[in-house]
C-alpha cells in the first residue's frame, strides 16, 4: 500500500435506517492515514457508533462506499472483514464459558492457526496487557474484575494481530482511576503497534487524549470537524464545535501535554536502605524537604520527610517512610495529573514509566504554567 | 382417631410391600422388571423425539419472529389437552400399545422444551452476540459456540420438566395397552384396596425412574462442551 493511501476511506457515505425520518449519517467523508488513531466523537445521536460499525459492516451503508486499506468493504465476505479487524466494545462482550485463553484464542482458531502458534501468541498478548498468562489464562471472564476483563477484550482483539482495530467506548464503563491507567497503558501500546484504530467516546478529554486525529460528528450524523486535537483546540471549525469543546478550553489544554514533557527528571531521590541521617543531610543539601525513595530496581516505594529524618536519625529509609498519595504516569496527561493533584490536595506528583520505574515528577505549578500560556503548547507530536 | 392411625398404618404396610417389590428374591416380582424396562423405555423413547423436534424449533422461533407466538400457543394447546381425550384421538389413528403412548407423551414435552430454548437463546447477553458477530463468527459459530451453550441451562430445566411430566403421564399410557408401571398401579385399584401394595409399587418405580432420569440429565450436560463447573 501506498503511504498516500487511507486505512479507512468513507466517501459519501449516508446511512438510514428504516423507517427513520432522518439520516443517522449524512454525506460522510473521512479519510483515517495508517497507523493514525481516528477518535470519532459527538452528543448522542450523532452517529458516531453507526459510523464506527459501518467499518466491519455491522450496520450496512445506504450509500456511498467504504475502503479499508484501499478494498471496497461492500465486494469482500464480511467475515473476512470483520477477522482482520480487532473490535473492542464497552461491554467487553467476553464469552463467559470460555476461559481467557479461548476467549483470546476465538480469532486465531477461526483463521485455523495452528495451536501452539495460537497458546504462543495468548501468552505474548496477556503479558503484553499486563496480565501474568500464567495466573490468568485459564481463569473465566467471571473471576476477572472489570478492569482486567477489558485488558483481555483488548488481548481479544489484538489476537491476529488485525491491522485496522474498532474501539467502541472501550473504557466507558470502568472506574476513572482503572481507566487512566488503560487508557496510559494502550498509548504505549499503539506506539509499538501503530494500528489503524477508529475509537468513539463521547468523552471530550478522552477523545483529545487518545486521539491523533479527532472527528466531531453534530446529531444527525454530520461531520463538524477532523483535526489533530491541537487544532480542534486552537482553531475550532465552527460555533458547535467551540462548545463542545467546552468553555474551560484553558483548561482543556492540559489535556494536549503529556507528563512526559514537562515532567523534571532530575530528580534527588534516597534509595531504601540508606540511613535517616544520611537522607536529611542530602536534603539539606539540596534545599528540599523530603525525598522520594527508590529500591533497587527504581521501583517508587515512598517518600521520606526532612522531619522524620531529623527526629529519627538511627531508623532506615526503609522504617520511616511514607507510602506515596498518588502517582501518574509518563503518558497521562496534563489534565489527568493536575486533576489527581487537586482532587488528593497536593502539590506535586511522582512520575512512573510502564515498569513502575521512577522516572520523573510534575508539580501544579507546571500545570498552572500551562493554562497561563497565551498560544496551546502545540508540541505534541502526531506520533 | 383410631381409624386414622389404622389408615397410617396400612400405608407403611403398602410401601413396604411396594418397596419389595423392587428388591429380587422377594417371592413375589409380579413382572415388575418388565415394567419399569417398559417405563423407562416409553419415556426414553419421548424425550429422544421431543428434544429433537424441541430444540431445532426453539432455535427457530428465535430466527423466525412471527413464528415464535404461534409454535408456543399451538404447543400450548397441545399441553392442555386432557391425557385420555389424547388417547382417545390417537389410538384409531396409531393403534394401542408403545406408539400412542410415545406420540402422546412427545406432544405434552414440547412445550416445556421448546419454550425453555427459545428463553434461553434470547437471554444470552446481546453485548456477547455482538463481541461475536464483530469478530467473524458465522452465524452457525455464534449458534453454537454461542447461543446454545449459554442457553444450556435454561434448555435443561426444560428437558428436565419435560422428562418429570413423562415419566408421570406415562402410567396412564398403560390403560391403552403400553407396558409401564402404570399397569401395577391399575391392577392395584381394580382389586379395590386389597392390593394397594401394587398401586405403592408402581409409584415407588415412576419416583425411582425419575431420580435416575435427572441424574442421567445432570451428566448429559455437565459433559456437554460449553458448561463450567
Amino acid at each position: 500500500m501506498t503511504a498516500a493511501m487511507p486505512m479507512i476511506q468513507f466517501n459519501n457515505v449516508t446511512k438510514v435506517y428504516p423507517g427513520a425520518p432522518q439520516p443517522s449519517v449524512k454525506n460522510l467523508t473521512i479519510s483515517v492515514p495508517e497507523g493514525e488513531t481516528c477518535v470519532v466523537i459527538g452528543p448522542s445521536g450523532c452517529g458516531k457508533t453507526t459510523t464506527m460499525k459501518m467499518v466491519n459492516r455491522l450496520i450496512e451503508p445506504t450509500e456511498g462506499e467504504i475502503l479499508v486499506g484501499g478494498r471496497d468493504i461492500m465486494k469482500q465476505s464480511s467475515v473476512d472483514l470483520r477477522r482482520g479487524m480487532g473490535y473492542v466494545i464497552q461491554q467487553i462482550g467476553l464469552f463467559p464459558h470460555f476461559t481467557i485463553r479461548d476467549n483470546v484464542a476465538t480469532v486465531p482458531n477461526m483463521l485455523g492457526w495452528k495451536k501452539e502458534r495460537t497458546y504462543q501468541r495468548i501468552d505474548e498478548l496477556l503479558e503484553v496487557v499486563g496480565l501474568d498468562p500464567v495466573q490468568f489464562r485459564d481463569r473465566y471472564p467471571s473471576q476477572l474484575s472489570g478492569g482486567q476483563r477489558q485488558r483481555v477484550g483488548v488481548a481479544r482483539a489484538l489476537a491476529a494481530d488485525p491491522p485496522v482495530m474498532l474501539m467502541d467506548e472501550p473504557f466507558g464503563a470502568i472506574d476513572p482511576i482503572t481507566r487512566d491507567r488503560l487508557q496510559n497503558e494502550f498509548l504505549r501500546l499503539q506506539k509499538r503497534m501503530k494500528k489503524t484504530i477508529m475509537f468513539v467516546t463521547h468523552d471530550i478529554d478522552e477523545a483529545l487524549k487518545m486521539g491523533t486525529l479527532v472527528c466531531i460528528l453534530q446529531v444527525g450524523g454530520v461531520l463538524q470537524q477532523l483535526d489533530s486535537p491541537s487544532h480542534i483546540l486552537s482553531a475550532p471549525a465552527n460555533k458547535f464545535v467551540a462548545d463542545f469543546v467546552g468553555s474551560d478550553r484553558g483548561l482543556k489544554k492540559l489535556t494536549l501535554v503529556r507528563v512526559s514533557e514537562v515532567m523534571n527528571t532530575e530528580l534527588v531521590v534516597g534509595r531504601h536502605d540508606q540511613s535517616a541521617d544520611e537522607l536529611a543531610a542530602r536534603m539539606r543539601q539540596r534545599g528540599e524537604d523530603s525525598l522520594f525513595i527508590v529500591d533497587e530496581m527504581e521501583h517508587l516505594i515512598g517518600y521520606v520527610n526532612l522531619e522524620d529524618a531529623q527526629t529519627q536519625p538511627g531508623q532506615r529509609a526503609s522504617a520511616i517512610l511514607q507510602h506515596p498519595i498518588a502517582v501518574t504516569e509518563a503518558e497521562a496527561t496534563m489534565k489527568d495529573a493536575f486533576s489527581q493533584m487537586l482532587s488528593n490536595g497536593i502539590r506535586y506528583l511522582p512520575v512512573l514509566d510502564g515498569q513502575k520505574r521512577l522516572v520523573g515528577m510534575v508539580t501544579a505549578d507546571d500545570a498552572q504554567r500551562l493554562i497561563e500560556k497565551k498560544q496551546p503548547a502545540l508540541s505534541r507530536s502526531a506520533s | 382417631m383410631t381409624a386414622l392411625l389404622q389408615d397410617l398404618a396400612n400405608f407403611f404396610i403398602s410401601f413396604k410391600d411396594g418397596l419389595l417389590y423392587f428388591l429380587p428374591q422377594t417371592g413375589r416380582p409380579d413382572r415388575v422388571a418388565e415394567f419399569l424396562w417398559g417405563h423407562l423405555l416409553i419415556t426414553f423413547v419421548t424425550l429422544f423425539f421431543a428434544i429433537l423436534i424441541s430444540v431445532p424449533m426453539g432455535v427457530l422461533i428465535t430466527r423466525v419472529r412471527f413464528l415464535y407466538d404461534p409454535v408456543i400457543k399451538l404447543a400450548g394447546m397441545l399441553y392442555t389437552v386432557p391425557s385420555l381425550a389424547m388417547f382417545g384421538i390417537l389410538i384409531p389413528i396409531v393403534g394401542i400399545g408403545f406408539t400412542p403412548a410415545v406420540i402422546a407423551l412427545t406432544l405434552y414435552s414440547l412445550l416445556a422444551i421448546i419454550r425453555n430454548t427459545a428463553v434461553g437463546i434470547d437471554g444470552v447477553d446481546p453485548a456477547i452476540i455482538e463481541a461475536a458477530r464483530g469478530m467473524g463468527m458465522t452465524a452457525r459459530g455464534i449458534l453454537l459456540q454461542v447461543e446454545l451453550p449459554l442457553a444450556l441451562p435454561v434448555i435443561f430445566a426444560g428437558i428436565r420438566i419435560a422428562a418429570v411430566s413423562t415419566i408421570s403421564l406415562a402410567t396412564i399410557a398403560s390403560f391403552f395397552g403400553s407396558d409401564s408401571l402404570g399397569k401395577l398401579i391399575f391392577e392395584g385399584i381394580s382389586a379395590g384396596g386389597t392390593r394397594n401394595d401394587k398401586v405403592m409399587a408402581g409409584a415407588i418405580g415412576a419416583a425411582l425412574l425419575a431420580i435416575l432420569f435427572d441424574q442421567v440429565i445432570s451428566r448429559v450436560e455437565r459433559a456437554l462442551p460449553g458448561s463450567r463447573a
